[in-house]
């Protein structure tokens, strides 16, 4: 910022003010902005101008210090972040941070709760026992990107204010799902107690790794289910919840696949690494332990329309489970992964459609 | 009246729903639409609370939209009819419901990442589609040119 030195010089000769110091008054600083808001009013794109904008590829002050404020030397280290840019950034974070802001809605007053009506007794608990298992994985999808939030450096500051609209739209869901099992007669019924698979996303040691399993194949897959939700749902407000969700679920995936492209352009050295974490979570998600059987029976009761249209419901829950299958090999060609498609997991691979041809 | 398809209908469609603000309520969006029937094909432009714009582009030129909705004629006319009718889609008459039952999808793209926007996005585009509620449509079969 320009100060004027003569400015500088007066206040410290007035002679009715204490002394003052006036050293943070610099005349050497970052230059002055004038940041204007555009169409989507001011966002942080819009004030994300030179030095303020520049966030470094490796972050090394390990202090508060926001990016574009001048250094005081002295300052004691708050935390340990994760230095390298490579390692958490997405060039999209502060597109979907801005969208998520916009795109909020309340579980309490945005679902038209009134539309629920008593439905016949195996339909109503289908929907409560997925309920259950919604309500359980949205607590491990709050928790997940929630322990990386400390580790984010101020200098990359965009990816943290990212993760914390990912932990609200994920306590969002997670009270919606409970509120709709408690709506109507039934309640919460079995839970899974967190299989391997979702175990394992809360266990990654590297950001990458969280964000590959969990936006990128976790996300994906329950993305593509909360959008079949017009046919498990009876309703209007269960409809509403399960468009509302697919939106903000969007949101994370777009983040994840933009961070995976990120990393695999800048460190492109970590390629088999991340093969290797998507080798596993692929085997952990389709492991026999793992398998959820009164979730798939009632996504079976719930898409076919009830407990004597199983056969319908089958057929919409295998056309799920192949569009989860291609629509994640699809982010994964986009992320810049498309060898993943020869060495996907079989249970997997065995539902990929032919590569199209470019 | 406007014919559908016709930019025409794009445009009053547009007017509608730029007309008091209810995409406001939903948050920004930004996104190229691409909309194929038949052999006739449009660009819609929505740019942070509103649709900025529709037009005619060649059937080569959806490639370059973020996704393109595209089913056949009678899927079109079954949506827009049954909007018309309810003010509103039914559960099978909504985007994502044609799009989930349509094994190679209404909404196409060959970036998975472009494609979700219109997921998204999606009550945005499902609310541009209700505005053709309070219009007045002719349906007219288009022909190959």
């Amino acid at each position: 910022m320009a100060i004027d030195p003569a400015v500088i010089e007066t206040l410290r000769k007035q002679p009715d003010m204490p002394e003052l110091d006036l050293s943070w008054l610099t005349t050497e600083g970052p230059p002055a902005v004038n940041a204007k808001p555009g169409r989507h009013g001011l966002t942080l794109d819009d004030i994300n101008i030179g030095v303020y904008g520049d966030a470094p590829e490796v972050a090394r002050h390990g202090t508060t210090r926001v990016r574009g404020s001048i250094a005081r030397p002295g300052v004691i280290r708050t935390g340990y972040y994760v230095p390298e840019k490579s390692d958490i950034w997405a060039d999209n974070a502060t597109l979907i941070y801005e969208e998520a802001l916009q795109r909020q809605w309340s579980s309490a007053t945005d679902i038209p709760w009134e539309s629920i009506e008593p439905l016949p007794d195996e339909v109503e608990e289908a929907i409560c026992q997925i309920c259950t298992f919604l309500t359980e994985v949205e607590f491990i999808a709050g928790d997940a990107p929630g322990q990386w939030l400390k580790q984010i450096s101020p200098d990359h500051f965009e990816v943290a204010l990212y993760l914390v609209t990912q932990v609200m739209d994920e306590a969002r869901h997670l009270d919606v799902f409970r509120k709709r099992a408690l709506a109507n007669g039934c309640g919460l019924l079995e839970a899974t107690g967190a299989t391997r698979g979702l175990r394992n996303i809360l266990d990654a040691k590297d950001f990458t790794e969280m964000s590959a399993l969990m936006h990128v194949l976790a996300e994906g897959f329950v993305q593509t289910m909360f959008r079949t939700g017009e046919f498990i749902a009876q309703n209007e407000a269960e409809k509403m919840i399960f468009r509302l969700c697919a939106q903000d679920e969007s949101r994370h995936v777009g983040f994840g696949v933009m961070h995976l492209r990120y990393v695999l352009q800048h460190a492109p050295e970590r390629r088999e690494e991340i093969h290797h974490y998507l080798d596993r979570a692929e085997q952990l998600f389709g492991h026999p332990s793992d398998a959820n059987s009164g979730l798939q029976e009632a996504l079976l009761i719930t898409m076919g329309g009830g407990k004597d249209n199983i056969d319908k419901g089958a057929e919409m829950a295998l056309a799920l489970t192949k569009k989860q299958a291609n629509e994640y090999m699809h982010r994964l060609e986009v992320a810049g992964l498309a060898d993943r498609r020869y060495r996907m997991n079989p249970g997997f691979m065995m539902l990929l459609d032919p590569p199209k041809k470019r | 009246m406007a014919e559908f398809p016709s930019l025409e209908w794009f445009e009053a469609v547009r007017q509608v729903v730029n007309r008091d603000g209810r995409l406001h309520r939903f948050g920004t969006c930004d996104a190229v639409m691409g909309v194929k029937v038949r052999d006739k094909a449009f660009e819609i432009t929505f740019d942070a609370f509103e649709c900025t714009g529709a037009r005619n582009i060649a059937v080569a030129d959806l490639a370059s939209t973020d996704f393109y909705l595209e089913a056949p004629y009678e899927t079109w006319r079954d949506m827009i009819e049954n909007i018309k009718k309810n003010g509103a889609p039914d559960r099978q008459h909504t985007l994502n419901s044609i799009d989930f039952v349509d094994p190679d999808g209404f909404a196409r793209s060959d970036d998975q990442t472009k494609k979700d926007k219109f997921y998204r996005y999606g009550q945005t585009f499902q609310q541009f589609f209700n505005a053709s509620a309070e219009i007045e449509t002719k349906f007219v079969v288009p022909q190959p040119a």
